[in-house]
């Protein structure tokens, strides 16, 4: 889902959206919930720019897509082990959160794009992405602590210390 | 704010008339076969069988257009990598770039599959509404019920997807609106002033969607629903003696062009 919110250039909400699916819902709904949104994206235009279908998942830039689903379980698990309440470990596990993203991301790319050539790839398909990564993760960690200390029923109460 | 959900372009045309299950096995069928062998000739193949999909499903192709917009980018990735990158002896060369006879051609065929890819998946979209679609995927993901993935609540949850993004579009504008009625921007400042304008936007609409999705779910207990009991549909799916005709079609031509 894209919202056109930063002028011409549609910000697509995915990435936030992902962590913070892992950060509020835990490792399993978390990326059960990423997976609906996958098969909402085989019927429906919903993935970035309004891309959809097959051939959105079996093309070059498929590989985000699959390495959306293991980021949010990925979040949801140390989310669940540290049960992080405050910015900074929620940022962290955030930005965690990202790196499987990019890894399937880049080599699915690699592969389809039958080159080994790493400049091009890690540039393409890293490097760009990054800064409007961190300001959705941090984003992700501001909304997460704001949720997570609301009463919504989303983890156990703070253990007394 | 409005947000076209589908793509579904409404028309009576043979290819809108068959069975969604059809038309998914038989996208699914180029797509493997795509992959499975790197040819012109098999290129050639599956993009007149796509060329032939979109022609007869009668979807305008400016409509069509629309939808490969969004891979141009990775069609300019393909030509910089491979143009740049590959080895092979030089056709070009430009200071210290090296344009590679080879690459060209890879990059050629890199980005035909890409855009025969896209078309194919985009028959699919074009000339099946999205409920008929989900409904075809749940029928044809029946077997993976043995492997226990809860492919019907899968179904449902799409479903429920479906129905709620317009009104979670709504909701963010209402609530954007609502901020900046109390004095907050969200085009003030830079990325990370921006994203942060964000938070009072995001907090109550997660809210409202937990809620929403309670009430759905007390309503939907409160009529009975009961997750994996077997159902019936107000739009049985038909297959008919012309879908048969289109798979037995398409599994002649993918053979056709995995052998030449």
């Amino acid at each position: 889902m894209s919202v056109p919110l930063f002028g011409p250039v549609p910000l697509t909400l995915q990435v936030l959206f992902v962590l913070l699916a892992g950060l509020v819902l835990g490792a399993r709904l978390g990326a059960l919930s990423v997976v609906a949104y996958l098969v909402v994206g085989l019927v429906a235009p919903v993935y970035a720019q309004g891309t959809s279908g097959l051939g959105a998942l079996a093309g070059p830039a498929g590989g985000y897509l699959f390495g959306f689903v293991v980021a949010a379980y990925i979040v949801g698990t140390l989310t669940e082990r540290w049960d992080p309440r405050t910015f900074w470990p929620l940022l962290g596990i955030a930005l965690a959160g990202l790196v499987p993203i990019y890894a399937i991301g880049a080599a699915w790319l690699a592969w389809q794009l039958h080159t080994t050539a790493l400049e091009p790839v890690v540039w393409g398909g890293v490097v760009q992405f990054i800064p409007g990564d961190v300001a959705k993760a941090v984003l992700a960690a501001l909304a997460a602590r704001a949720l997570v200390s609301l009463p919504l029923g989303l983890r156990a109460p703070a253990r007394p210390r | 704010m409005r947000m076209a959900i589908a793509q579904y372009y409404p028309r009576a045309s043979p290819i809108h008339r068959l069975d969604p299950r059809c038309k998914v096995v038989a996208v699914a069928a180029l797509v493997v076969g795509l992959f499975l062998r790197s040819s012109f000739a098999a290129l050639a193949v599956y993009g007149l069988v796509a060329v032939a999909g979109l022609l007869l499903s009668g979807v305008p192709l400016g409509w069509v257009a629309r939808g490969l917009r969004p891979v141009v980018w990775l069609l300019v990735l393909t030509f910089v990598v491979q143009l740049l990158f590959a080895p092979g002896p030089a056709f070009y060369t430009l200071g210290p770039l090296h344009l590679s006879l080879r690459g060209l051609a890879i990059a050629g065929y890199l980005s035909l599959r890409l855009v025969v890819l896209v078309v194919a998946s985009l028959l699919l979209t074009l000339t099946t509404p999205p409920i008929a679609l989900t409904d075809a995927l749940a029928w044809l993901s029946r077997p993976l019920r043995r492997l226990r993935v809860p492919t019907e609540e899968l179904a449902l949850m799409v479903t429920i997807a479906l129905r709620f993004i317009p009104t979670l579009m709504q909701e963010i504008d209402t609530i954007m609106k609502a901020q900046r009625a109390r004095g907050a921007s969200f085009t003030r400042g830079g990325p990370l002033r921006r994203a942060r304008a964000l938070v009072p936007v995001l907090v109550p609409l997660f809210i409202l969607s937990f809620r929403r999705a309670d009430e759905l779910a007390l309503a939907m207990e409160a009529r009975c629903y009961l997750p994996g009991a077997p159902r019936t549909r107000l739009h049985p799916l038909h297959a008919h003696r012309r879908d048969a005709v289109v798979l037995v079609l398409v599994a002649a031509l993918v053979v056709l062009a995995e052998l030449i």
